[in-house]
Order: structure tokens, then sequence, then C-alpha cells
């Protein structure tokens, strides 16, 4: 008599996609949208923000971020102007431009994935 | 034909409404400027800074800022906010209409921000949150 066939239906290979999430291939989209953020941050940014506009960099492999208990590979944006901070944030005296959230926020809309 | 569609109310107006509204005698005041802060303690300000939107929804980003003369006062009035916010679905009338919150989704939970050399501290917050028309 034949064996009768047995399935054992889809499984979840959750090791091997959360390699994948720290994988350099996972991480090419966030460099890409980390790049694109500061080209439009340095557009945007106002003629009075002088050299915080030019400061800003994208950091390529920074540490892997945590979201929701899962690490995945992604790229930061920073400045290391000593006026960022306030141009980002605003003071007393110079209201928030706030040009990387807001450009973070356009390049989040345009893939779909707002803020 | 052509529809003329109602404008969506300014989402910050929305959120002073809530806050007047679910925490009163909490604020000392409320606005989208940053001159009148110090004067105004607790004051909460609010700034849409990006979004999108169609003919029925908006989803709009939205900084949220606690300013207070303590710490332990703006942290635990930012992070009471917050979880206000995300005990979503809210409702209130702005006007002579209701605006309803759909969603909110907290993109940078409460975080302290240097508030020049004074003694006054700052605790920012960023928000998502959808609205009907």
């Amino acid at each position: 008599m034949a064996k009768l066939e047995t399935r054992t239906g889809y499984k979840p290979d959750h090791e091997s996609f959360g390699r994948f999430l720290l994988s350099e291939q996972a991480r090419d989209p966030a460099v890409e949208a980390a790049h694109n953020i500061v080209t439009l941050a340095q557009m945007r940014a106002g003629k009075d923000t002088g050299k915080t506009a030019e400061s800003y960099k994208v950091n390529e492999n920074p540490p892997p971020v945590t979201l929701q208990g899962n690490p995945r590979a992604t790229a930061d944006v920073y400045s290391d102007d000593i006026n960022a901070t306030r141009i980002e944030f605003g003071n007393k005296r110079t209201r928030a431009q706030r040009p990387l959230g807001k450009a973070g926020a356009e390049i989040g809309e345009m893939r779909g994935q707002p803020g | 034909m052509t529809n003329i569609l109602r404008p969506y109310d300014d989402l910050t107006d929305v959120l002073f409404a809530l806050a007047a509204r679910d925490f009163p005698d909490v604020y000392g005041g409320m606005g989208t400027e940053m001159n009148d802060v110090e004067a105004n303690l607790l004051y909460l300000r609010a700034e849409v800074i990006g979004g999108s939107g169609g003919r029925l929804n908006r989803t709009s980003l939205l900084d949220v800022e606690h300013f207070a003369d303590r710490y332990s006062t703006g942290k635990m009035q930012a992070e009471a906010f917050s979880a206000y916010l995300l005990g979503y679905p809210r409702s209130v009338k702005v006007g002579e209409r209701l605006v309803v919150l759909d969603e909110v989704v907290e993109t940078r939970p409460p975080v302290e921000l240097p508030w020049d050399d004074s003694p006054i501290r700052r605790f920012a917050a960023t928000y998502q949150i959808s609205v009907r028309r």
C-alpha cells in the first residue's frame, strides 16, 4: 500500500529573515532614503542657516535599530554643526525650521511611509 | 460635476481644543509660537511639519512640545499627553464642527531638547495623526 503523503505546510523562517533585515541588501534602501533626505534638507534649508545645511551627512553603517523587538539595518542623517540643534528645533529667538524633520517626512510619504 | 470639499481644520487648533477640554487648568498657555513660552508655563506648543491627504482623510506629522519649569513636571505632562493621544479615537468640537482623530502613531516619544541657557525644560514628541474631512 502506498504511503500517504504528508504535508508540513508553510513554516516561517524567522532566523533567515532576521539575518536579511541586518544585511547590506536591507540597508541599501535606508541609505538611499538618507541621502535623499540630506539633498532635500539642503535644498529647503533657509539661506540664513549658513554652513549648517552643508553639514548634513549620512552615517551608512550605524548600529542596528530595534523595532518591535526586531533588529534592523538602517542609516542615520546627522549634523556636527554647532547651530544644527537651534535650526532644527528652534529657541527663544529662532523659530524651529525642522529642515531634517520635514525632509524626512516628505521622503517617507513618497515611499508610502508617512513620517 | 465639481465637488467643493470642506477644508480640513488646522490640526494645531484641534489639539489645543482637546488639551483645553481634557486637561483643564493644566496649561498656562498654548500656541504655535516660541516667543511667549516662558511667561506661560506649563506651555503646550504644536506645529505641523508634514503630511499627506486625500478626499476623506489627511495624515499629518505634528511636533508637540511641553515647556515646564521643572524636569518632572514637563516629562510627566508630556507622557500623560502622549498616553492621552494614543488612546484614540478622540473627537472634539472646533468652532461649529466636530473633528475626529482616527489614528495616532507616535513617531518620536517625548524626549528632552535644549532650551537656550534658561532653566526651562522642553520635552518634544512627534505624532502622525489621521483626521477625517
